[in-house]
């Protein structure tokens, strides 16, 4: 899980990522503020925005159980989950792979040109947050289940998250 | 629900309460009259939501309306002194019944018909000079008895009915028959349904007149006058159940509200009034089934009176009032939705109590800034005191408009004296009983973890508010979640918390089972001073005081201090700890050295143990144990031979234990149950660290032993990881070591005696006693009762039948047991079965 922040612009940026069982793989971010109570209320976010997504999830798949019982449409449903909800400072997105690892990325509500950051941009991140997560756990070094250690991989997270915006 | 908290932003109450038509009932005595009283039970009971929006009142002859003020023709000169009044809602809902109903008991064809119709009429008069002033109608009910009248008397009723209306001075719509006998709740409905219609025409009637003052007024003097018509016009609008114009003219006073310049010394009013009026607006769109439009209505309140902060001296107040808002409009939806309103996860009366909490959390900030220095009341006068006629207004200058205090000293006392009850609020429970909402509310709409980080804030509040049993209890439930899905920066925040309640609450067993967690090497402590808590288990074992934790309030300390003295000494000595459900730093891994034992093989057990914490312990003892079909057996870890252990930090050591299994677990199987350690074993006070193993746990394990070679430099646990605990086995019979040998020359003729010799073999390491042999022969479908037709014996020739002999079977010898046995043969086919018992 990644968080980004721009504390500074009072923006923030996050990525985390999770596991099935919902434990933390990778949390991080860009900012410069590692503040313990920053850190605590950043995760309280993304821990709390599992709430939202495996409520989006189990409605998706209700859905598709109710109306169609073969899996083919739960396969091809759309990985990325959209918004999930957004709070008075951030909005949290997320995203869901195949295999259950799930994305969360949370970012601040206002970016500091005032703009709002698009849907689209949010998904073409998650997108390639995914295809980066899938080359991390190529590595026939990382073992599934533990947390990403991967320097090359926290580092391009982190670009990905400067780049984007 | 849990109620809500008061404080002095409440909602007065007739704010709160939806507004019903008033109905004055006059003539009744439900005291004395036994009809009169079921007419009145039937009106005023069991009220149910699907009768007409009405409120009955019983009038006795004293009841007295409000005195009318008198009428004002130009407002040229007229300054309001304020926004709202308080009485005039009061008025509206108990005082001035829109309809004053007579109830006379009168049949038409009554002897004493003139004298009754000028009694009635003089009552109906003696009302209507009590309602002077007041556009309050007035209608009237006969009480008659309950047979119809016969055909030929309908005339006379039309006509006396027509008189009566006359004689009162009232319209014949306004004049009602009620006969008394069967169905009477019938008639009852049907006359409060007739009241209601002429209640709606009164309030009608009444919305009326106040339109009609708004050409006197000008936007310049009477601002607050157009907040106060439309509030009204609003509130009779209600009172007529006509939701929707309501709706119009209370958002027609909010918005004028909007308009009026505020300044420090009407701040309160204003923003007291904006909150009723908002109050009422969401509350007409929850019931309009525009749950949308309230939401962004209360949104967009919260939004323009965010800033409007008013005197910065009671910048708590402002807090208070929004985190009011917010409450309230929480209940409104909750109220909504057990009306029926779906909820949704993002969207739920939860986060509305949130925000209550956490603007609460901001008015205690505020007032920490601000009323440090009121440490006393103001001497009296008190300045609190006075009535006030106006909502939202102070005591201490009522109806004053100018924008300049006009009596400093007053100010300052009043200002002050609102401080020091500032600081005498609770605010913690108020959040906490915030948060209480909250947290029941996102239970129901599924965000098992919004809930859990709201009461992880709940037990803080506990905590700042001393409270260190209570958060504790909540911490430990919390704690547990966040564990299971491994959350660890979030379960070390819960722990530490944790933690320094359990020291602070002096609760021994607590407190070494959250120290020994906080040694894991998942739990991030403060100063990363793991030391000082390790530190802290040993001081426990010696009986000794345990350190004080960072960051804990002094006042609390010192009072932990005199509970830990006593609470050290006391029970219990012996400290059970669960380390299965705990993250700590040891980590224990059994196994059975084989899948399977045989009843005479010795069950050998290998245990792992990993110390993950930098230390030595010195002097533990350890148990394995056992359970099976017939037992519990408890086996002491050794090692070489001393039954006192002692563990290394980043070292897996082996431990084995031996043990027999017992006869009566053939054929089932043996568990380890448990490993505990003890720490402190020569000391009074010990620590029991209990690894339960529960078969289904281990299952599930995350470990996969296979992968870990993959990893470039084996980790130095490595060979821990990569263990697999076994923690059942089966037992087994032993296996059998006699063995037999048949030997004879077939084929057997019939009639011979046919000579068959068997070999019985001992490999047992010892002899076998008391054998006995049975012989039998196999029947088959050719042959089936060889019995009959085959003679066995043990010499040739001999015809009775033989009887094997108990031999003793010397250690490993084998011997002849049976020898020259013959059988005389009359079939073909002939099979010899020998039996052997032990």
């Amino acid at each position: 899980m990644t968080t980004r922040s721009w504390w500074r612009h009072g923006e923030s940026y996050r990525m985390s990522r999770l596991r099935t069982k919902n434990s933390p793989l990778y949390i991080g971010g860009i900012g410069n503020d590692t503040n313990t109570d920053n850190e605590l209320s950043r995760q309280w976010l993304v821990h709390t925005a599992l709430d939202a997504l495996e409520e989006r999830l189990a409605s998706n798949n209700s859905n598709t159980t109710g109306a169609n019982t073969n899996n083919t449409r739960t396969d091809l449903r759309d990985l990325y989950l959209g918004l999930l909800y957004s709070t008075d400072t951030h909005k949290i997105y997320g995203y869901v792979t195949n295999t259950r690892i799930k994305l969360v990325l949370v970012t601040s509500s206002t970016s500091p040109s005032g703009s709002n950051i698009r849907d689209a941009e949010v998904r073409t991140a998650l997108r390639r947050l995914h295809a980066l997560y899938a080359d991390a756990i190529c590595n026939p070094f990382h073992l599934p289940g533990d947390q990403i250690t991967s320097l090359k991989f926290d580092k391009q997270v982190k670009n990905l998250m400067l780049n984007n915006v | 629900m849990a109620t809500q908290p008061s404080d002095s932003t409440d909602f007065p109450p007739e704010i709160i309460l939806k507004p019903l038509a008033l109905i004055g009932l006059s003539g009744l005595d439900a005291v004395n009259n036994a009809v009169h009283k079921e007419i009145w039970d039937a009106f005023a009971n069991n009220r149910r939501p699907d009768r007409a929006a009405v409120r009955f009142k019983l009038l006795n002859n004293t009841f007295e309306f409000p005195v009318v003020k008198p009428k004002r023709n130009s407002y040229e000169w007229y300054i309001p002194k304020g926004i709202l009044k308080k009485n005039w809602i009061q008025k509206r809902i108990s005082l001035i019944p829109a309809v004053v109903v007579l109830f006379y008991d009168m049949e038409w064809n009554d002897l004493q018909w003139n004298e009754k119709i000028i009694e009635c009429a003089s009552k109906v008069q003696s009302i209507r000079a009590a309602v002077e002033g007041h556009a309050t109608r007035v209608a009237v009910v006969v009480i008659q008895g309950g047979q119809s009248p016969p055909p030929s008397e309908y005339m006379l009723g039309a006509e006396r009915a027509q008189a009566l209306c006359a004689a009162c001075e009232i319209q014949s719509k306004s004049l009602f028959v009620l006969p008394h006998g069967d169905h009477l709740m019938g008639y009852i409905i049907r006359l409060e349904n007739a009241f209601y219609d002429i209640a709606q025409n009164y309030y009608h009637h009444e919305t009326k007149n106040i339109k009609q003052h708004r050409d006197h007024l000008n936007k310049t003097t009477h601002q607050y006058l157009f907040v106060r018509h439309q509030f009204k016009l609003g509130f009779l609008n209600e009172l007529k159940q006509d939701l929707s114009t309501a709706h119009k003219h209370y958002m027609h006073a909010y918005n004028n509200l909007l308009e009026t310049r505020t300044v420090d010394t009407n701040m309160h009013e204003v923003r007291t009034v904006a909150g009723y009026i908002n109050y009422k607006l969401c509350k007409l769109l929850f019931a309009l089934n525009l749950p949308r439009d309230g939401i962004a209505q209360l949104k967009s309140h919260i939004e323009r009176y965010k800033n409007r902060i008013g005197s910065t001296e009671l910048l708590f107040e402002h807090y208070a009032w929004i985190a009011r808002q917010y409450s309230a409009f929480g209940e409104l939806f909750d109220e909504a939705i057990r009306a029926g309103l779906p909820g949704i996860q993002t969207q739920h009366p939860g986060f509305y109590y949130q925000h209550a909490a956490q603007f609460t959390v901001k008015r205690r900030q505020a007032m920490r800034s601000v009323c440090s220095e009121a440490a006393q009341y103001p001497p009296p006068p008190d300045p609190l005191e006075g009535i006030v006629e106006y909502y939202g207004q102070r005591a201490w200058r009522p109806g004053r408009l100018s924008a300049d205090p006009h009596d400093p000293q007053k100010e300052q006392a009043a200002v002050l004296a609102l401080q020091y009850n500032e600081r005498m609020f609770n605010h913690s429970a108020m959040i906490i009983s915030f948060l209480g909402c909250a947290i029941s509310q996102f239970k129901t709409f599924h965000s098992p973890r919004m809930r859990k980080q709201l009461v992880v804030e709940m037990a803080n509040e506990y905590y700042y508010s001393a409270d260190y049993g209570k958060a504790l209890t909540l911490l430990s439930h919390m704690l547990w979640d966040y564990r299971r899905e491994k959350w660890w920066f979030l379960a070390s925040h819960v722990l530490n918390r944790a933690l320094q309640c359990a020291y602070l609450s002096a609760k021994i067993q607590d407190y070494v089972q959250l120290s020994i967690e906080g040694l894991s090497k998942h739990i991030q402590v403060p100063n990363n001073d793991k030391d000082r808590i390790f530190r802290n288990i040993m001081a426990i074992l010696d009986m000794k005081l345990p350190e004080s934790e960072p960051d804990v309030p002094v006042h609390s300390q010192n009072k932990a201090v005199e509970f830990w003295q006593t609470a050290i000494e006391k029970e219990p000595v012996v400290l059970n700890v669960d380390m299965v459900n705990i993250s700590s730093f040891l980590e224990v891994k059994p196994k059975f050295k084989q899948q399977r034992y045989r009843m005479d093989e010795i069950v050998e057990v290998e245990i792992y143990v990993r110390l993950t914490y930098k230390t030595v312990l010195e002097a533990v003892k350890a148990f394995l144990t056992i359970s099976s079909a017939s037992e519990t057996i408890e086996i002491p870890i050794t090692q070489n031979g001393n039954s006192l252990i002692s563990l290394e930090s980043s070292k897996v050591k082996r431990f084995l234990c031996q043990f027999k299994p017992n006869p009566h677990d053939n054929g089932s199987e043996i568990h380890i149950k448990n490993i505990s350690f003890i720490m402190g074993s020569d000391k009074k006070r010990k620590i029991v660290m209990n690894f339960k193993i529960e078969d289904n746990k281990m299952l599930d394990s995350t470990i996969h032993p296979e992968l870990l070679h993959f990893i470039l430099s084996p980790k130095a646990d490595f060979e821990f990881d990569c263990i697999v605990p076994l923690t059942v086995v089966s037992v087994t019979s032993r296996e059998c070591k006699l063995s037999i040998d048949i030997k004879n020359c077939s084929p057997a003729l019939q009639g011979e005696w046919f000579p068959t010799t068997f070999t019985i073999t001992n490999n047992e390491d010892r002899p076998v006693y008391d054998v006995r042999f049975t012989l039998s022969l196999l029947s088959s479908p050719d042959n089936p009762n060889p019995e009959s037709v085959t003679e066995l014996s043990l010499k040739e020739g001999n015809t009775t039948p033989p009887r094997l002999q108990a031999t003793v079977i010397g250690d490993n010898a084998s011997q002849e047991v049976v020898r020259e046995m013959f059988d005389k043969i009359f079939p073909q086919n002939i099979f010899v079965m020998p039996k052997y018992n032990k």
